[in-house]
């Protein structure tokens, strides 16, 4: 085999690694457990976990769109909107971890999950 | 998670101790066995004892899982927080005996009796010659057994009180596909185990060259067990989990992909050093490298780790540190042993000829490592970064370029002849095959771009394009390079196959696998689905070709409901089926699948609402507290305010604006109707199952009455050529069978 697969093949597998650090960078949705940072992120995709705040829930039929609100620890609250069924356990729920992008004031969630019990194999 | 106290042994555990103290001793014993041994002289007494120690520790293990398994099955055994938590004997007797590998305890408790059972196999075959290796095996025995000691499967509840019962398997795991894969994944992982052990002992020996041969069947043994045993998550996962994929890119799967896609590498390696004698000491590098995946993926999954992903909090087992030592302990032992013996492993005879099939395959065994890669740090940047997640689009990303590389290969390499002797009747040279096959590519490529730039809504390629922008172009462009090289490697395998005897096609069974799988990935995630929403009796919705409408719900069990969907269209009527079931975990949905050759029809129910609310009561500093919920269109709310979970009833608060509130009670059977509105309990939820402190408790109360229907939104999908994912599925652990039996023959004759 000639010098030059050797190059060609490092080269190969240096542009993967570079490809590889560019994809996590840009897969990556950081958690956040403060309602300022959210409020700060930039319309960049984050994680955020926080309570439920019941009394402000609501739910649209006809649209599926979920309407709540979550608290932080310090008491602030960000509103989410959520486009999909409720899910069955949200009711029962304290808990929710939100994944979405923060824009127009509220946080438009495309993952939704809630701190249920669940054994470690059987949660999705 | 709980605190742990102190371990101590107890009448429940004292068959782990024992098993623990007999591995510590086996291990001692093979180990001056092996130091002292020379030659083919008596047998030293040692030798006696290590073996009588090594029975003995795998009777102990046997004995404790049939301690467990016994206790499951009595059904009073709920003392026992393994058993309360995972079994009940209100389950079938199949779901209680998978019940015993439903958590992570009787999970290890399995791993071990199998990782000792295939020790016996070892023993026997190579006791005399290698007892540094049997000294290695008891080391993992050993693991597993003071994993064990630290978090005993079989500790007592703390909170029991006499009658209480267990919950039973989570409804979702109550699947036959489930209650076999874990045994057939711990079966692979032990035997994915013994190539390192081969390995190390030929870096003792000094000798790479011999091992290759008689490690072989255990890695592809071990090789099968694990595709078995992934492809029956996956099939778990589409006809269980309702959410129609197959693989979630979640860290419990890809802590098990890591291991499979590494010992691929293997098999293909050995296969090379038995033919070539060439990738000695790469396949040391990567039996060790399996060995070290799999410790990885025990740790990942059995540690508890990844219980609490998806909040954050890494609740930690106590036997963390043994969890997370062994296999830094065993990385170091590998590492030092490859360094003091690089010089006897690291010589490959010839260099490597670009046309050569062995030159083919390395290539093979270099993207498959960067696979595994990919998803290695993928999954441990999400389970160890207590900062971000990972956008499962990372692997997608990944994996498809890698995916087209490997097709590629396994197209060309039917095609190319050991050594690179050229086919004399062709005389076709290497330049003209790759080239010709990236031609092929390339202009698949081609043609597939242009196609869904010129013409977006073409019909043909319909189904690759959600929508018009750029982006999705683009991806639409390199899915059918994909498609193209997946159709070539179909081709190319198939082509080569014909006229060989079955038992030689195994490689070429498993790769055409590979490709048809590829191709089922392709068509099924480019199939669409909708939304619809449905009241019962009311008008029919349209969903791929069918008018659907919700015709029934009935109560089937004491705790399953039977949603009756009708499908009307293409020429016939289809009853849709839905099981809804209702446990203490919570409410499951579980999809109704209709599959043919072409498509599947995927209906999975995302809520049945309408007639259900819940109001709940949770747990504050001093006592319950109800929150009521409004009656949806009306000015009307419902608390709950009391609850008896024994005799499932609940007493409700009925209260319209200025009126006094109404308290009522409901159980099953015996509804109340107020203001015109019927009131029918359903059933306790609760969110806080696991132990005695129920945090939240709800109660699920059905609404009849003006405006209340029961509706149901539904997701309705369709999945074209699910079926050649699963033949793909099918035939890849297939080849591996033929290939073993192939080897078989040839040893016996």
């Amino acid at each position: 085999m000639s010098k030059w697969m050797y190059v060609l093949g490092i080269v190969l597998i240096a542009g993967f690694a570079v490809l590889m650090a560019l994809e996590m960078k840009s897969a990556a949705t950081p958690y956040m457990t403060k309602v300022q940072d959210v409020t700060e992120s930039g319309g960049s995709s984050i994680q955020f976990k926080g309570a439920i705040v019941r009394s402000k829930t609501s739910y649209d039929r006809a649209t599926h769109e979920l309407r709540f609100t979550l608290r932080d620890d310090a008491g602030k609250t960000l509103d989410v909107r959520y486009d999909g069924p409720k899910p069955g356990n949200f009711d029962t729920a304290d808990v929710a971890v939100v994944r979405g992008v923060y824009s127009e004031d509220r946080l438009r969630a495309s993952q939704l999950s809630l701190k249920c019990p669940s054994k470690y194999e059987g949660q999705k | 998670m709980k605190p742990h106290s102190f371990p101590t042994i107890t009448s429940d555990n004292f068959t782990i101790w024992l098993g623990l103290a007999c591995a510590i001793c086996a291990f001692i014993g093979y180990l001056i066995l092996g130091f002292v041994r020379r030659g083919d002289g008596p047998e030293p007494a040692i030798a006696g004892f290590a073996r009588v120690c090594y029975y003995a520790c795998l009777a102990s293990i046997a004995a404790a899982c049939l301690y467990l398994l016994q206790s499951i099955l009595s059904g009073n055994r709920f003392d026992i927080a393994y058993i309360y938590e995972n079994s009940s004997p209100r389950d079938s007797l199949l779901y209680q005996i998978s019940s015993f590998w439903a958590g992570q305890g009787g999970s290890l408790l399995l791993w071990a009796l199998m990782g000792g059972l295939i020790g016996v196999l070892l023993l026997k075959k190579l006791e005399r010659t290698s007892p540094l290796l049997m000294s290695f095996w008891c080391s993992i025995q050993c693991f597993f057994l003071v994993v064990m000691v630290v978090d005993d499967p079989v500790r007592k509840l703390a909170e029991f009180q006499a009658g209480m019962m267990g919950a039973g398997l989570n409804p979702l795991l109550k699947n036959p596909w489930m209650a076999i894969h874990p045994p057939v994944i711990f079966l692979g992982y032990a035997l994915l185990i013994v190539p390192a052990a081969f390995a190390l002992q030929a870096l003792i020996d000094g000798d790479a060259s011999r091992w290759a041969r008689r490690c072989l069947p255990w890695a592809l043994g071990g090789w099968i067990a694990m595709t078995i045993g992934l492809v029956l998550g996956m099939v778990w996962s589409y006809e269980v989990l309702g959410w129609g994929g197959y693989w979630g890119w979640d860290p419990v799967e890809n802590a098990s992909l890591v291991p499979w896609l590494i010992s691929t590498a293997l098999v293909h390696g050995l296969v090379l050093q038995r033919v070539r004698s060439r990738m000695a000491l790469w396949n040391v590098v990567l039996a060790f490298l399996t060995f070290l995946a799999v410790m990885y993926a025990t740790l990942l999954t059995r540690s508890g780790i990844l219980s609490a992903v998806s909040v954050h909090s890494f609740g930690r087992t106590p036997a963390f540190g043994w969890l997370i030592g062994f296999p830094i302990a065993y990385g170091v032992l590998c590492t030092g042993l490859l360094i003091a013996r690089w010089k006897a492993v690291s010589a490959d005879a010839e260099p490597l000829m670009a046309r050569s099939r062995e030159f083919a395959l390395s290539l093979g065994l270099i993207v498959l490592s960067l696979f595994a890669m990919v998803v290695l740090l993928g999954t441990t940047f999400t389970t160890f970064n207590a900062k971000s997640g990972l956008d499962a689009k990372f692997y997608t990303h990944m994996s498809i370029p890698l995916a087209i590389a490997m097709l590629v290969l396994l197209a060309l390499s039917p095609t190319m002849k050991w050594g690179g002797a050229t086919s004399s009747a062709k005389g076709s040279s290497p330049l003209r095959k790759w080239g010709g096959a990236l031609a092929i590519v390339a202009g698949l490529a081609l043609v597939g771009g242009t196609v869904s730039v010129v013409s977006p809504n073409t019909r043909l390629f319909g189904w690759l394009l959600s929508e018009g922008s750029a982006g999705s172009r683009i991806a639409a462009g390199v899915m059918l390079l994909l498609l193209g090289s997946a159709v070539v490697a179909l081709l190319s395998n198939i082509k080569h196959m014909a006229g060989l005897s079955l038992m030689r096609s195994g490689a070429y069974v498993s790769h055409i696998g590979v490709a048809l799988l590829v191709l089922g990935v392709i068509f099924s995630t480019a199939g669409r689905s909708k939304v619809i929403d449905l009241t019962m009796g009311g008008p029919s919705t349209e969903a791929f070709g069918y008018r659907f409408s919700y015709e029934s719900r009935k109560r089937v069990s004491s705790d399953a409901e039977r949603i009756g969907l009708v499908a009307r269209g293409r020429g016939r009527k289809l009853d849709v089926p839905l099981r809804v079931v209702g446990s203490d975990r919570g409410t499951t949905f579980f999809p109704y699948i209709e599959s043919n050759a072409v498509r599947d029809l995927y209906v999975a129910p995302d809520k049945i609402m309408g007639d259900t609310i819940t109001p709940t009561l949770s747990m504050a500093e001093n006592g319950w507290v109800s929150h009521p919920v409004t009656i949806p269109g009306t000015p009307a709310t419902l608390a709950l305010v009391g609850m008896q979970v024994e005799s499932q009833l609940a007493t409700l608060s009925y209260q319209r604006p200025g009126l006094a509130p109404v308290k009522f009670d409901v159980s099953e059977g015996h509804p109340k109707t107020i203001d015109g509105y019927t009131f029918i309990f359903k059933g306790f939820v609760s969110n806080g199952a696991k132990n005695m402190m129920r945090v939240t408790a709800g109660a699920e109360i059905g609404i009849r009455g003006q405006g209340f229907n029961e509706t149901a939104a539904v997701r309705v999908a369709e999945k074209p050529f699910m079926s050649l994912l699963w033949l793909g599925a099918l035939l890849i652990p297939g080849g591996g069978v033929l290939a073993m039996i192939r080897r078989r023959r040839e040893k016996a004759a």
